[in-house]
């Protein structure tokens, strides 16, 4: 079953599995979430689909709701707690598949809060045989390289949503360079990637995915590549 | 621009404050958002710049539109504040905003509307708020009177507010907005001990001149709107 399908295998429309979800993100009912998140996998729906098709168009859903005024920070925040907890629930169901024998380094840039995004690729990366070394929100810069200089890992992974962030990315490259790390590749993701796809160019890092299973595609085949090399 | 931050900032603040609107309607808590916004607009304007970027100005504009325009403020008075922000970096670094002023104004293409009845409105906006002052004046002589030059300027500047507030319902396709809007300042002028009859007025004119001046598609959802309010 592919990871975009719009059905789960019973033949229950994904988007009424998600609708459902985030009627129960917007009352803050962890409960019901569960409820959703239960019926869909008992329904077929892989973890994977759970995340890309439930978890990921809600948490963007109760941003727009934000923006709108139509949820307070204080739901934002609980509809947040809510998909956190149910990910660190569906963890089990992310077992590695292979032992690829790469590890990946992933947190937020300095100053970056959003975090779930980032969690949601660790968990891809975890499930197709990497090790993951994952970090959360708001790393500072030296404490990161520091710990990459700690497990020396095939790829860094940086999160980055907020725009006015974006410097952070290309100040943990110059810095990486200059603790003599530059080797180690980096690849970034977040909102401004999906809006401009060339973004990770001018950033100084190796490519940037628009989501989790694009991030993992592209890293297996750029980490396969150097260690052919 | 890090250098001039905090009198960029604070002058843009002091600035826009001295229309007791700020005040009226957010309070300290909004000055305090106000600040740190503030902050987050150099820290964006910064980032496009140095990531030659800016479409990521005008996308930030059009999501910061939306988060303030459901928290009570409308596109003018983002507008105004970008204004007031561009025209503290041109006096201060004079050299510097010849550089950037490029960049800066994208940040004006965010607050665009994609629907073309809110760009029609949008470029008839001043004539229109122009014809509704000079009729209210005109009828109203004793008003002109007592209120003079500056109750002229505040009484084209009450129009401009309400076409912003009304495109911004329309943009969004969500009436409250206006209505919202309408609501508040009617306090906000019963709490002065002002006739509510001009607000009622120039709603009622802004109605006819649009009827009259603009496109009748175009028009329909502004007039529809303007109407649905008990007040016009």
């Amino acid at each position: 079953m592919s990871i975009l399908s719009e059905h789960s295998p019973e033949g229950q429309p994904v988007d009424s599995f998600q609708q459902g979800y985030l009627s129960a993100l917007v009352q803050g009912s962890g409960r019901q979430a569960d409820q959703v998140v239960e019926k869909s996998l008992a329904g077929g729906l892989s973890a994977r689909n759970v995340y890309m098709n439930i978890f990921q168009p809600s948490a963007y859903e109760i941003g727009r709701l934000w923006q709108m005024n139509q949820v307070s920070v204080a739901q934002e925040h609980l509809a947040t707690a809510i998909i956190e907890r149910q990910m660190g629930d569906l963890h089990t169901l992310f077992k590695p598949t292979r032992q690829r024998h790469s590890t990946l380094l992933i947190g937020c840039v300095d100053r970056e809060f959003h975090r779930v995004g980032a969690r949601m690729v660790a968990d891809f990366f975890e499930q197709d045989g990497w090790d993951v070394v994952f970090l959360a929100a708001a790393v500072p810069t030296a404490t990161f390289i520091a710990m990459a200089r700690e497990i020396n890992p095939d790829l860094v992974g940086l999160a980055c949503q907020m725009v006015y962030h974006l410097p952070a990315i290309s100040d943990f490259v110059r810095q990486l360079d200059g603790a003599g790390l530059g080797g180690i590749p980096v690849m970034a993701g977040g909102f401004p990637f999906v809006d401009q796809p060339d973004l990770y160019k001018s950033l100084g890092v190796r490519f940037s995915g628009a989501n989790a299973p694009a991030a993992l595609a592209l890293a297996n085949e750029w980490v396969l590549k150097e260690k052919q090399a | 621009m890090e250098e001039k931050r905090l009198t960029l900032v604070e002058t843009t603040v002091t600035q826009l404050w001295a229309n007791p609107f700020w005040q009226d309607r957010f309070g300290e808590r909004g000055k305090r958002y106000f600040y740190e916004d503030s902050n987050y607009h150099i820290d964006t304007l910064i980032t496009v710049i140095h990531m030659d970027s800016p479409q990521f100005l005008t996308q930030h504009y059009a999501w910061l539109r939306g988060v303030l325009v459901h928290r009570g403020m409308c596109s003018r008075h983002l507008l105004q504040t970008l204004t007031v922000f561009d025209e503290q970096v041109a006096a201060q670094l004079p050299t510097f905003w010849d550089s950037i002023r490029a960049y800066a104004a994208t940040a004006y293409d965010g607050l665009v509307y994609a629907d073309p009845a809110c760009q029609i409105l949008a470029q008839a906006e001043e004539r229109l708020a122009v014809q509704v002052t000079q009729r209210i004046l005109q009828e109203k002589p004793a008003w002109a009177l007592r209120l003079g030059t500056r109750g002229e300027a505040l009484c084209y500047e009450d129009v401009r507010y309400h076409l912003s507030f009304l495109q911004d319902a329309l943009g969004f396709q969500e009436p409250q907005i206006f209505t919202d809007y309408l609501a508040w300042i009617s306090g906000f002028l019963e709490a002065r001990r002002l006739t509510p009859q001009m607000l009622h007025l120039s709603l009622s004119y802004l109605a006819q001149e649009i009827e009259q001046s603009m496109p009748a598609g175009s028009a329909t959802a502004a007039l529809q709107l303007l109407r649905s309010t008990a007040v016009a």
